[in-house]
């Protein structure tokens, strides 16, 4: 089989505007490419319900930092120091998303929990057209990329969540896009400006940031790898050492790069620091492995099925980097839940053309039709339109569902405010959420679970799990009342305290406070 | 089992033939003896409790000389129980008669490093060399020994490594249908009573099978091995009929994977977590997965493309399967790299390898036989020493007085009249409780094939603990309980004006009403 488009001597089979074919009629202006087609299609199903509502209350995230960035915009600076919690008020906050956590404020402000959805909803379509557009100029088989692409979004479908790591998905295309590029003969320049540029925006928008070095370590690696197997090509070592030198140098630039950022070297540290607690990562869910058997992670099944699939039928000769970069992502993909979408969009590209090496003469055939279409589109502005009405027209209310969240046990503490003067215990799930449904309180945690630390995380896990020593963090936070779910065993055992009683409850939340 | 390919056969002529065990046997004898007498032996008896549990079932059918047919061993459930492990607990509980949990660690032990032997024979067989096939087989026991347990799944493991290499001889021509017909069925007949794995076996013939048909479509040949194939497979489907309660076994087996919210209420049936050190082994050998793809790009044939992807999906479905996996795919690179070093004596590093590796002394199977079984007596006379010269054991096995609760149970033993009324113990303790304190009937154990959801719902609303325990304790009359120190019932009952506290140590706390 002749090596694919994984190997390092391949060039992209792109199809430029030059062949396309001018059509005439309105049929071009509104017949989308497939790349518009999916665009909008998920930005669609992203704005309607039920999946705007998931991706605003799956968890407490969206809620915290929206109020973290409408803190930044209402005192028109960075926060430096908690201002929300009472257990760790005043200590200092390595901000690491506050550039996103801003921009969500802001679309907060036009739309409220809507606007968040509108700009998650932009990010994740504009991710997955862009990662089509890349396998499409890469693979040169339409309908491999759409295949590969709709399977792509299948698997990361179960992390789409209105929350700033959905800027990594985006800057993660961009990142894979910008290295292949180089792979395939684009100049050092371009990749370090893209690097450069794409580092600045990462650092400040999520701490996903790691994934982006991860990647480029993995070229770095390929490339040494490559150097002692084109020892006997002359021209061929030249080019590798050339690569490696690039790499070297890209990997040195990002590093400065990253250092722009409100708190420097510091991110890294913490960022490392919180990788490393096996414990947070642990207690975690998002960081937890697949369960595969919930439905939602029959996508990742399909996409691991895929990949052993093209390795084992397709036979593709990778390039070292490629061959890396597939193994190391699909295990991260494995070890947490979170990374699958990274994972995708790293590994999709290889896959992709691998398959379209691979393709019959029927997929070839339909994939010579797809082309002809959407060289034939000019349909951009009918889509843009149709996107534009449909982000204005959309019934914008996104409200967090009261069957799950403590929404009416909020309306009873804001009706009873003399009641609640003290410090509260709360449900970790919901702190996020009560961050910004009772700014005049102060949580006892939420969801930035790296700015609270394992000996805060361990003294929430005392108390709400009821260890032997769980009235020792009531006393020491001077906690005087709790929200927590209805049927949680700490409420049983607040009932069997004298000092405390239940003042609320009803089918999703009980509030327990200590008698005066 | 007895063809050799030619890779061997040539290594057997060229080789000096040494005074030497094979390395096979000599990966059996380090394997069983490591198991029987180092630390291993505790974890393979107290991983969980099941080998309790089975052992106290086998103990009962000895002594009533019957197979268990109505289930007395816990107060919340009396109905009919569950055969599908009879002969496997006989087998545990007599052992463990005669030589105590030794017994049980020997019985262990053999049936773990017979199966990594024949794995390492077959993977010689098939003509890895013999770097390459230790090599492989010390990731597959990696990857099984996260289930390296004295429990009947053993011979699960066991009797999938025999199918496994007869199946993939058969699909090479080098076992006869014949032999297939006269071993398999009776094996399987044997398996049914063993273990309710069984059905692995049958998944294994149904996708040589299917491989069979896919790679005759695909190479515009005849079927002719899918015939046999699926007259054994219905010939293996009526050998399951041999047990105790005929076609009400696999029926209950199906029905208990059909309920996904019963079959994955314990750890084992859920998803890999890969954050775990028991999974390390199977991430290796995905690793090495990939990179005998990637590297060697291996034409995989129909067969073994529906072996690793079907497996491979089981595995992630249900920690449980991952061992099978390793297993199943073994023999499978051990073929990839085969062909690697064999096609590419183009390339220096890999003559001079199979060089080295074609220099390497060939054994007498006399001496592995004579070596295997020295080990066994020798092993025999330590671990019997009780029994057969009295005194105190050489070497003791028991439960972990830190993770199980010993002390507790010779205080009650001790003190029968401490508590009253039926038990609420913990859930990974049932098995030993059901061992260790026979005379009480614990409120659940992991058997909840046989009790059934119901029961298991109404523990978990006490065992969290959930608004509506009381009811529970209510409903089973339960006058005490047994739960690790940390438990969070633990902290409600201590307020709980109508219970009180009768003994604790570092371990355990136990509950009981006051009268």
């Amino acid at each position: 089989m002749a090596a694919n488009g994984n190997g390092p001597d391949s060039q992209p089979r792109v199809q430029t505007d030059s062949d396309a074919e001018s059509s005439g009629g309105i049929l071009p202006w509104v017949m989308p490419t497939l790349t518009q087609w999916l665009w909008l299609v998920i930005l669609l199903i992203l704005l309607a319900n039920p999946w705007r509502t998931m991706m605003a209350a799956s968890d407490g995230d969206t809620c915290m930092h929206w109020r973290v960035g409408e803190y930044m915009l209402e005192t028109g600076r960075l926060i430096r120091a908690d201002v929300f919690s009472h257990t760790r008020y005043g200590a200092p906050i390595i901000s690491k998303e506050w550039l996103s956590e801003i921009i969500f404020a802001l679309a907060g402000r036009v739309w409220g929990l809507y606007g968040l959805c509108v700009v998650t909803a932009l990010l994740i379509a504009t991710t997955f057209a862009l990662l089509h557009r890349q396998l499409v100029r890469e693979s040169g088989n339409h309908a491999v990329a759409i295949f590969v692409a709709f399977l792509a979004a299948w698997a990361a479908c179960a992390h789409w969540m209105a929350r700033p790591h959905a800027f990594s998905f985006l800057l993660a295309v961009l990142w894979v896009d910008a290295l292949r590029r180089f792979e395939r003969g684009e100049s050092a320049r371009r990749l370090l400006v893209t690097l450069g540029a794409l580092t600045l925006l990462w650092v400040n928008l999520h701490g996903g940031y790691l994934a982006g070095f991860i990647t480029l370590g993995i070229y770095w690696m390929g490339a040494l790898i490559e150097l002692p197997l084109a020892r006997a090509d002359q021209n061929r070592s030249s080019a590798v050492r050339r690569k490696l030198a690039v790499l070297t140098g890209a990997i040195a630039l990002c590093g400065v790069v990253s250092l722009l950022n409100p708190s420097g070297y510091q991110l890294h540290l913490h960022n490392l620091h919180f990788l490393r607690s096996s414990y947070l990562t642990n207690w975690l869910a998002e960081y937890a492995s697949s369960d595969f058997h919930a439905f939602d992670s029959h996508g990742f099944l399909a996409w691991l099925a895929l990949t052993f699939l093209t390795l084992a039928l397709a036979r593709p000769r990778l390039s070292p980097a490629s061959a890396l970069l597939l193994i190391v992502w699909t295990y991260f993909g494995l070890y947490a839940v979170r990374n699958i979408p990274l994972t995708v969009v790293f590994v999709a590209p290889i896959l992709a053309t691998a398959l379209a090496d691979a393709a019959p003469a029927w997929a070839r055939r339909l994939s010579d039709r797809m082309r002809e279409t959407d060289e034939m589109s000019r349909a951009w502005p009918l889509v843009g339109a149709v996107a534009i009405v449909a982000v204005v027209a959309f019934p914008r209310p996104t409200e967090m569902p009261a069957k799950k969240w403590p929404v009416d046990a909020v309306a009873y503490i804001h009706q009873h405010p003399d009641r609640f003067t003290g410090n509260m215990f709360n449900n970790y799930v919901w702190g996020g959420y009560l961050l910004y449904a009772l700014p005049e309180h102060r949580v006892f945690v939420d969801g930035r679970t790296d700015f609270y630390g394992e000996s805060l995380i361990r003294q929430y896990d005392d108390t709400s799990l009821l260890h032997t020593n769980w009235q020792q963090p009531l006393a020491q936070y001077h906690v005087d009342w709790t929200l927590m779910p209805v049927d949680h065993p700490l409420n049983l055992a607040l009932a069997l305290l004298p000092g405390w009683h239940c003042v609320y409850s009803n089918e999703v939340a009980a509030v327990f406070c200590r008698r005066p | 089992m007895n063809a050799v390919s030619p890779n061997a056969a040539a290594r057997s002529t060229n080789s000096p033939r040494a005074p030497l065990p094979s390395l096979s046997a000599m990966l059996w004898v380090i394997l069983f003896l490591g198991l029987s007498f180092t630390s291993a032996r505790v974890v393979i008896v107290s991983g969980d409790s099941d080998p309790s549990l089975h052992r106290r079932l086998g103990e009962w059918m000895i002594q009533h000389r019957a197979i268990v047919g109505e289930d007395n061993l816990l107060h919340t459930y009396h109905g009919s129980a569950s055969t599908m492990e009879w002969l496997s607990e006989v087998i545990m509980a007599a052992l463990g008669n005669w030589l105590g949990w030794n017994g049980v660690v020997l019985l262990a032990a053999a049936l773990i490093a017979t199966c990594f032997w024949l794995l390492h024979r077959q993977l010689l067989g098939e003509g890895s060399d013999p770097v390459t096939a230790t090599i492989l087989v010390l990731v597959a026991m990696l990857t099984c020994s996260m289930h390296w347990l004295a429990r009947p799944l053993l011979f699960t493991h066991l009797m999938t490594v025999v199918f496994a290499w007869q199946l993939r001889w058969f699909q090479r021509g080098r076992v006869t249908s014949r032999r297939l017909f006269t071993l398999l069925p009776p094996l399987m007949a044997l398996w049914v009573n063993l273990h309710g794995g069984f059905l692995m076996g049958l998944i294994l013939i149904a996708m040589y099978a299917v491989g069979e048909v896919v790679d005759s479509w695909s190479h515009r040949s005849s079927v002719e091995r899918f015939k046999p194939l699926a007259a054994l497979f219905v010939i293996c489907c009526a050998a399951t009929l041999v047990n105790p309660v005929g076609w009400r076994l696999p029926w209950e087996i199906m029905s208990f994977l059909r309920t996904p919210e019963l079959s994955t209420l314990t750890t084992e049936f859920l998803s890999p977590n890969f954050h775990t050190v028991g999974m390390h082994g199977f991430l290796l050998l995905l690793l090495l997965l990939a990179v005998g793809l990637i590297v060697i790009r291996p034409k995989a044939t129909a067969t073994d493309v529906v072996l690793i992807g079907g497996w491979g999906y089981l595995a992630l479905l249900s920690a449980r399967n991952v061992p099978i996996f390793a297993l199943v795919v073994t023999p499978i690179l051990g073929q990839w790299f085969a062909e690697f070093t064999r096609d590419g004596q183009d390339r220096l590093w890999v003559r001079r390898y199979r060089e080295w590796t074609e220099r390497m002394p060939v054994a007498s199977r006399r001496i592995d036989v004579a070596i295997m079984l020295a080990t066994i007596i020798a092993a025999l006379a330590v671990m019997a020493k009780p029994a057969l010269a009295g005194g105190a054991p050489l070497i003791a096995t028991d439960y972990p007085s830190t993770r199980y609760p010993m002390a507790v149970v010779d205080y009650l033993r001790a003190h029968p009249d401490a508590v009253h009324g039926e038990m609420f113990n913990y859930f990974l303790w049932g098995g030993y409780i059901e061992f260790a304190l026979p005379s009480r009937k614990p409120f659940i154990d992991s058997r909840q094939n046989c009790y059934g959801i119901d029961v298991f719902h109404e523990f978990r609303t006490a065992d969290q603990p959930k608004p509506g325990w009381e009811a529970v304790f209510a409903k089973y009359h339960v006058g005490w309980t047994i739960l690790p120190v940390q438990h969070p019932l633990n902290r409600i009952l201590e307020l709980s004006p109508g219970w009180t506290r009768v003994y604790s140590d570092r371990l355990t706390l136990v509950f009981s009403r006051v009268s």
